[in-house]
């Protein structure tokens, strides 16, 4: 048996171990520990071997990297200049709520402890802010990572996420631009950026603080890497390949599908230089899917992961995709409303695109080659971004004119103008046509895009932004002092770095609170909380939890959400116990001595 | 050797030299202890401020050497250097919470400045009063603390106006200055990758970040061992007059930074000696012939903090402040400190681990190589002799009563001893590493160090917020300016700090003491109100949070509460207003 055989024997033992490790090894608990635990480390180790295969690959041509930049100045300002309006087009925040903080606060967590984990109860214990209960999230979490990376670096801000996608947005246009090139050589990078530059949705992620467009990066990276490998079938390329694909599984959910085209690029590399290329760093690859794996352990295991709407029995089925086809028809070729960030031109182009590939296909006015790297990568990657798309469309949140759907069609989006671009190529249209198009483009994009965008941030009906704003504003203001946050929404407060705990689990340690409030362990308690329409048709309104019963309450702020709904922060001035609470007061008030039994008793007793 | 030596020196400069020491011996022998007071009150900043002239004139004149040893290196090295160094500051500064960290040093060193700069006096104001719209000192005393520190924040109070945030920038500019002279330093044991390896490592300290945003006098007490450690080396290569003078003089400001760093004085006259003996000729310098006379401010400092057991701060219980007895324990605790991995101290175990194998390994290479130590290098004579005066440094640090590097306030007593290990470790992988991979893996786990432990501490800063007292001031401070009157007079302990701020503040005994005069004091309007802090226990009885009563009852006070805090556990800090007294407005209903 040669060194060759022995390799790919010990990568498929490798690979089996791994899918015994991350699907079979632990249950639900084990996993939550494995992944908060050691999560981050593994990422840490994914990022090095990535960091260390680029500088070896690629060190000795960082002078030639600046020639080329040098050289192409106008392309450089394009692409500068295109990210710079993606960041005015839209304000910088917080998009999504339920996803976004919850990035931002793993990310937090893995700053401070490197621990992957969502901080849900923080307290300031002796002057000193400390992360404490969590969860274990979903969500994959090399974005997070990065977030917490940039935090290690320049210190916490809260608005670090935002300020990410930003530098992200700026390497995505400029591999964007590299790709277009590629796929047309001479007007293709210019195109494929201008086509996706009237997508509202993308200034919308650009200025946001989900992993969106980390994901596109990532895709046309590990797609760069895969022509590379092709091109010079070299281990370090391979490797380089891997790896880097390793990360893009962790960048979203369905992301963990581009392995297929990976794989299938690291075998045709095999083939084209006739051997098993197999070193000792690919056979530790199989071990940076685990934690994959035990996410989704964690996931199949928690009956809320999905999230499950209304009525919706379960998460993925062909029956939802006829509905949801109508409503992403809805989405991408509308052109009355200006509340979906969508570019109906890239649609109609999109459209226009394909059928004229397919008729010079079948007319063989064009061949594909499929020996060109080239071409194999970007098929094979296509061919899972529609997969993706028929994915989406089979899940029951999958309506594209949801906003809370559509960024998730962002890799389908690059999809439509790289195929556009493609399109293009094949036709060879003469310059004046390729003027008329950029045209149009332009037109399009002063037009549609930039009053779409200026009139709305398409976030209007999403449930509960508003009210999660304003705590996060408030949050901001009360940064500097001692004070406790309790609200529904404490993960807009806990990502500011404020001490914070849910609404009911304040109301489950009421006389925790209370022992607090007595001792003046804060500056000051506030509660937010809503106040809405009488249910029984009264004039006034009611507050949406009892919150008069459990407290009492001094009004500081409030604001207006909508008809008949409020936000109000109050500052709570005593705590109501029941007999049974206040009995549990009294078995927790015992008095230490020293100073560390002191501290020991307030960390203890905090609710 | 002598007959080698004696006939190059110069007797105009020998009879000055000994003329100088004399006159500094005499000086602390023959003054009497409430006349050196006198003498460092007033002319303490002069000793300083020539020093400093002296000092600059030594490096303008060495500016040659500086741009030779810059000019050296190719752009691209230049390029690299100066990345190093900004990439260094952003990292240093990135977590940064400028504020106090021991708060009754830092304050009088605050104060200390502002009298340097004020009245070019050494003095700490402890209450003041605003007379016809300048707020004057009325009461304070000279401090034990040496002023090279107070003395650079002055000269930036001089150049950018009064303002207490210039502390902090002294600090700033210091901690920049202070990650050049490692770049240089660095570079000088081995080569540039050096200068880049001990800078990181540095970094990796979160102590150092703590020091360089506080208003304490370690950092620049750091860096002026560096720039000691560069012209020892300077000067052992090219020994001259200008180098020798700039030694001197760096080793008397050295000996201004912080008390125990007077001991370096003595690693600068053997520095010295060994350079005549190298060099066989003696040069004696201007610089260091005035360098006794101007420590002359030093040793009456010294006179009088001996003489006064109180400005000892000795704990109850100790008798001594320096003993053998304390050696034991203290070692421990500092072991316990360099090795600790939790987040509660400032310390990098990297750089300890790292640090101590390569003391380790040099002391072997040392004893085995112990007969060609005549043919060392100027660098590693250099860090020879720093390194035994660093352990004599800390041996001095473990016999002190308050020792215990593990101790919150004492750990910055650790920072030059940090210089030793991360010198020690850049020598060691220069003198034993046969490749670049060693160098590759050594940058890659500070890397990643860096990013998974100093970072979060920085981020987290429990060394930092864990000092109640601070976070105490500060909440009174913001209640002051929002809440209270101009003018107003505090109760509190706290009287170089608010002094500082330009509030009148008084301690709770003088209070009580004159609490007829005072209360007259405000109607008459000398004060626009009365602000009381006071401190109180807290207990639990019978179930109920109690607050235990104060000791502080004025009779003609009637005391409203306007604001409560708990900074520290079962403890509660009110404030009240003294409702009952008020400036007396005639025609008033």
């Amino acid at each position: 048996m040669s060194k060759r055989h022995i390799m790919f024997l010990l990568l498929s033992l490798a690979s089996l171990c791994s899918v015994w490790l991350a699907f079979f090894a632990f249950d639900s608990w084990q996993a939550i520990y494995v992944v908060k635990n050691f999560g981050y480390w593994l990422m840490l180790a994914n990022v090095s071997v990535v960091l260390f295969l680029a500088y070896k690959r690629y060190s000795g041509r960082f002078g030639r990297i600046f020639a080329v930049l040098r050289q192409r100045k106008p392309v450089v300002v394009f692409v500068v200049v295109c990210a710079g309006i993606l960041q005015v087009l839209q304000p910088h925040g917080f998009k999504i709520v339920m996803d976004e903080p919850v990035l931002a606060s793993t990310a937090l967590r893995m700053h401070e402890y490197q621990e992957v984990m969502v901080t849900v109860r923080a307290h300031q214990i002796n002057g000193v802010f400390r992360q404490l209960d969590g969860y274990v999230d979903k969500r994959p979490f090399f974005y997070p990572f990065l977030v917490s990376l940039l935090h290690d670096v320049v210190g916490f801000h809260a608005d670090n996420p935002i300020v990410l996608n930003g530098l992200l947005s700026i390497l995505f246009l400029a591999i964007l631009f590299h790709t277009g090139e590629q796929c047309c050589p001479q007007y293709g990078g210019y195109l494929s950026v201008a086509l996706l530059m009237t997508m509202p949705l993308l200034a919308m992620s650009a200025t946001g603080g989900g992993f969106g467009i980390l994901n596109l990066v990532m895709i046309l990276l590990v797609a760069q890497l895969g022509i590379t490998y092709l091109n010079d079938l070299r281990v370090d390329s391979m490797n380089l390949l891997i790896f880097m694909g390793l990360l893009l599984t962790q960048t979203r959910y369905e992301s963990v599908l581009f392995v297929l085209p990976i794989a299938l690029v690291v075998l045709l590399g095999w083939m084209k230089s006739k051997q098993m290329q197999i070193s000792k760093l690919t056979l530790c690859a199989p071990f940076l899917m685990v934690p994959f794996g035990l996410q989704r352990v964690i996931f199949d295991g928690s009956a809320l992961a999905y999230e499950l709407r209304e009525g919706a029995a379960k998460a993925f089925s062909f029956a939802y995709i006829p509905d949801n086809l109508v409503h992403a028809a809805e989405f991408f070729f509308n052109w009355k409303t200006v509340e979906y960030a969508n570019s109906a031109l890239l649609s109609w182009c999109f459209i226009a695109a394909v059928m004229l590939l397919l008729h010079a296909i079948f007319s063989r006015r064009i061949t594909i080659d499929v020996k060109q790297p080239i071409i194999v990568v970007l098929l094979g990657f296509s061919v899972i971004v529609i997969f993706n798309f028929f994915l989406l469309m089979a899940y029951h949140w999958g309506q594209l004119n949801d906003i809370m759907a559509t960024r998730i069609a962002l890799p389908f989006i690059l999809f439509q103008s790289l195929v556009c671009v493609v399109a293009v190529r094949a036709i060879a249209f003469r310059l004046i046509a390729v003027k008329a198009i950029f045209a149009v483009l332009v037109t399009f994009f002063i037009g549609f895009t930039v009053p779409s965008t200026a009139k709305n941030d398409y976030l209007q009906w999403v449930p509960g932004r508003h009210e999660a704003i304003w705590v996060q504003q408030q949050s901001k203001e009360l940064k500097e002092r001692n004070v406790l946050l309790i609200s529904n929404t404490h993960l807009m407060s806990i990502v500011e770095r404020v001490p914070t705990i849910a609404q009911f689990w304040a109301k489950k340690n009421k006389a925790k609170l209370k022992l607090h409030l007595d001792m003046h362990t804060y500056e000051a308690v506030y509660l937010f909380h809503m106040m809405v329409a009488d249910p029984r048709g009264g004039e006034g309104m009611l507050p949406a939890t009892p919150v008069y019963r459990d407290y009492d309450l001094e009004l500081i702020t409030e604001s207006k959400l909508g008809e008949k709904r409020f936000i109000r922060m109050s500052r709570i001035t005593d705590v109501r116990l029941s007999a049974q609470e206040g009995e549990l007061l009294k078995s927790l008030k015992r008095l230490p001595e020293t100073d560390l039994e002191r501290l020991a008793f307030v960390a203890e007793t905090l609710p | 050797m002598a007959v080698v030596l004696l006939p190059t020196l110069s007797l105009r400069r020998l009879l000055c030299g000994v003329v100088g020491a004399l006159l500094s011996l005499v000086a602390y022998v023959c003054i009497p202890v409430e006349t050196a007071e006198l003498v460092v009150r007033n002319l303490g900043y002069w000793f300083t401020f020539f020093a400093v002239v002296g000092f600059t004139y030594y490096c303008i004149q060495q500016r040659a050497i500086v741009f030779t040893w810059c000019y050296r290196f190719g752009r691209g090295a230049r390029c690299c250097l100066l990345g190093a160094w900004l990439v260094g500051g952003v990292l240093l500064f990135a977590h940064a919470h400028f504020g106090p960290k021991v708060m009754m040093d830092d304050a009088i060193l605050e104060s200390t400045a502002r009298s340097l700069h004020e009245d070019r006096q050494v003095y700490v104001s402890t209450y003041g009063r605003t007379v016809e719209n300048k707020f004057l000192s009325f009461d304070g005393y000279v401090d034990k603390r040496p002023w090279l520190y107070p003395f650079a924040v002055s000269v930036l109070h001089d150049l950018t106006g009064y303002r207490i945030a210039n502390a902090y920038a002294t600090n700033a500019i210091a901690g920049l200055l202070f990650l050049g002279m490692l770049l240089v330093l660095g570079q000088q044991i081995a080569g540039l990758r050096g200068g880049v390896l001990l800078m990181l490592l540095w970094l990796s300290i979160p102590l150092f970040a703590q020091n360089a945003t506080g208003s304490g006098m370690d950092m620049v007490n750091l860096l002026m061992l560096t720039v000691v450690f560069v012209a020892s080396v300077l000067y052992l290569k090219r020994p001259s007059y200008e180098s020798e003078g700039l030694l001197s003089l760096a080793g008397v400001l050295l000996a201004y930074s912080r008390y125990e760093s007077a001991l370096f004085c003595v690693l600068v006259l053997v520095i010295i000696v060994i350079g005549w003996i190298r060099s066989r000729r003696i040069w004696l310098s201007v610089g260091s012939v005035l360098a006794a006379p101007l420590l002359i401010g030093l040793a009456m400092q010294h006179k009088f903090f001996s003489a006064s057991q109180a400005l000892w701060e000795l704990h109850s219980g100790t008798t001594s402040p320096f003993g053998i007895e304390y050696f034991g324990v203290n070692l421990s605790r500092a072991l316990s400190f360099f090795f600790n991995t939790s987040d509660e101290m400032g310390n990098s175990f990297l750089v300890a681990t790292l640090g101590f194998i390569s003391v380790f390994l040099l002391l072997i290479r040392l004893l085995k190589h112990s007969d060609q130590m005549a043919q060392a290098q100027p660098m590693q004579w250099a860090v020879g002799l720093m390194s035994v005066f660093l352990f004599g440094h800390l041996a001095i640090i473990l016999c002190y009563h308050d020792g215990a590097l593990d101790r919150l306030f004492a750990a910055r007593f650790a920072l030059p001893f940090y210089l030793l290990l991360t010198c020690h470790a850049v020598l060691c992988l220069q003198m034993f590493s046969r490749s670049r991979t060693a160098w590759n893996i050594v940058f890659a786990a500070i890397v990643v160090f860096l990013c998974v432990s100093t970072f979060p501490k920085n981020a987290k800063a429990v060394f930092t917020h864990r000092n109640y007292v601070v976070r105490e001031q500060q909440w009174i401070e913001s209640f002051l300016q929002s809440e209270a009157k101009t003018r107003a007079l505090v109760v509190d302990y706290y009287g170089v700090y608010w002094s500082l701020r330009d509030v009148s503040a008084l301690s709770q005994d003088i209070v009580l003491l004159s609490e007829a005069r005072i209360a007259e004091e405000v109607v008459t309007g000398k004060f626009s109100e009365l602000i009381v802090v006071d401190r109180f226990e807290l207990e639990i009885k019978q179930g109920e949070v109690v607050v235990m009563p104060s000791n502080f009852n004025p009779e003609s006070f009637d005391l409203q509460l306007v604001a409560e805090a708990s900074f520290k556990p079962f403890e509660l800090t009110r404030i009240y207003r003294v409702s009952n007294l008020q400036p007396s407005f005639h025609g008033d209903k």
